[in-house]
């Protein structure tokens, strides 16, 4: 099975596109990233309420503004250092940078994320990570082409598509071309580590980094597509990846520690078999326009957001959502074809 | 931004204090704040190797503490919720 996917060309290193996630005039998504994935496995609801109905929280979550910011900046220090700046210099226009993009980024210092995540926090938590990594084990990849493997768009397709022309409607507006199903996303970096190659993950965390903490992404949707993905783009066996974890302290130096979750060609094949599953899935409830809710998935991950909106009765949920929530225009929802 | 103390004995701490209240497009433009905040950085790190606390830490301890002996209490009152029974 690994085969037959893995026959991909230099266009899977993809940026700029936008083009809509959905076949012309349905709601089944035929391009899907690990995190349109993960609302799908989580919960349909959920995955109904962001990616069909477009729904965002009021305001800006400090921990996605951070996690953002973060990436962005260390992205920007590896990009210089491997056009071939001096790490001082380097260092010096990525602060400038994570200056100007979060001068008006104000979160709120008396929410335990504001205290947590935010301009100060994010700058000193940037400086001492390019401190502490300044001569990193971690080696960037080379690319055949001579360029250095960081911030890779990649995109995919599967040797399967949903069922061809779910509706007269659809077939009429020319979705009868057999499209199959794409995987995309963005790896930060590969690098090569202890003479294997890996995809490098960034996360930050408020809490303790344990070896708890990493054997979350050992059943971890978005590092099995980052496995297989690295395999695909770089066509060399990446054996998994390596995250690379901050603890943000505010009374003590600021953690960093790494972890490694392997994925095997085995587990690799079934969780792409599982996928046809899941896309079968979400064609069903696309095509019949209803995706249920899994009540055993609300209090996950510090709780959903969209829990006070489902405990309510069906009836009165849309007041709820249209008060709490922002509905976003179709350009500006999450879209699994945007590259970064 | 969080702010720190304002006055110190330490220099440099005085100036970055300064330097965090700055609008940060302004700060931006310059290149010798945004180095002077570098090696501020730098430096608070490099107290890891020494096992000494960051500046932060101090800052986290400097909040007023009563005296709860001198306002009459014989032992600290517990502060929490009663177990229910």
């Amino acid at each position: 099975m690994q085969d037959e996917t893995l026959t991909i060309d230099p266009e899977h290193l993809q940026r700029g596109s936008s083009v809509s996630p959905f076949l012309p005039g349905t709601k089944v998504q035929y391009a899907w990233d690990s995190t349109s994935l993960g609302y799908l496995k989580t919960c349909p609801r959920l995955y109904a309420y962001i990616m069909i109905e477009g729904w965002q929280s009021r305001g800006d979550s400090p921990h996605l503004r951070f996690g953002s910011e973060y990436h962005s900046a260390l992205q920007h220090y590896d990009q210089l250092m491997a056009q071939g700046a001096k790490h001082a210099d380097a260092v010096h226009a990525v602060v400038v940078a994570t200056l100007e993009r979060v001068a008006d980024w104000n979160p709120d210092p008396a929410t335990k994320a504001g205290k947590y995540k935010n301009r100060a926090t994010l700058l000193e938590l940037v400086c001492n990570y390019l401190e502490h990594y300044r001569d990193d084990h971690a080696k960037t990849f080379i690319l055949p082409d001579g360029k250095a493997a960081v911030e890779l768009s990649f995109r995919f397709e599967l040797p399967w598509g949903p069922t061809p022309a779910p509706s007269m409607e659809a077939a009429m507006e020319g979705n009868v071309s057999g499209q199959p199903y794409m995987l995309s996303g963005h790896l930060d970096r590969v690098v090569d580590w202890n003479d294997s190659l890996f995809v490098l993950d960034h996360k930050t965390a408020m809490s303790t980094i344990s070896d708890y903490y990493f054997k979350q992404y050992d059943l971890s949707n978005q590092m099995t597509l980052y496995t297989l993905a690295g395999r695909i783009v770089l066509k060399t066996p990446v054996r998994g990846v390596l995250i690379s974890a901050a603890q943000i302290m505010l009374e003590d130096h600021n953690r960093f520690v790494r972890g490694v979750t392997y994925r095997t060609e085995a587990q690799l094949d079934e969780w792409q078999s599982d996928l046809h599953y899941w896309f079968t899935l979400a064609e069903t409830y696309a095509t019949q326009g209803y995706w249920p809710m899994n009540d055993t998935s609300c209090d996950k991950f510090g709780g959903c957001k969209f829990r006070e909106v489902c405990s309510k009765a069906p009836h009165v949920r849309k007041h709820y959502l249209a008060s709490d929530f922002t509905k976003l225009e179709e350009a500006d929802r999450w879209n699994p074809l945007k590259s970064r | 931004m969080s702010k720190l103390p304002t006055t110190t004995d330490d220099p440099l701490q005085n100036e970055v204090n300064l330097l965090m209240e700055r609008d940060p497009l302004d700060l931006a433009k310059d290149p010798e704040a945004v180095d002077k905040l570098i090696l501020f950085y730098r430096r608070e790190r490099a107290k890891m190797k020494e096992g000494i606390k960051p500046l932060k830490a101090r800052k986290a301890e400097s909040g007023v503490k009563l005296d709860l002996v001198a306002l009459g209490f014989k032992t600290p009152p517990t502060i929490g919720i009663k177990r229910r029974v």
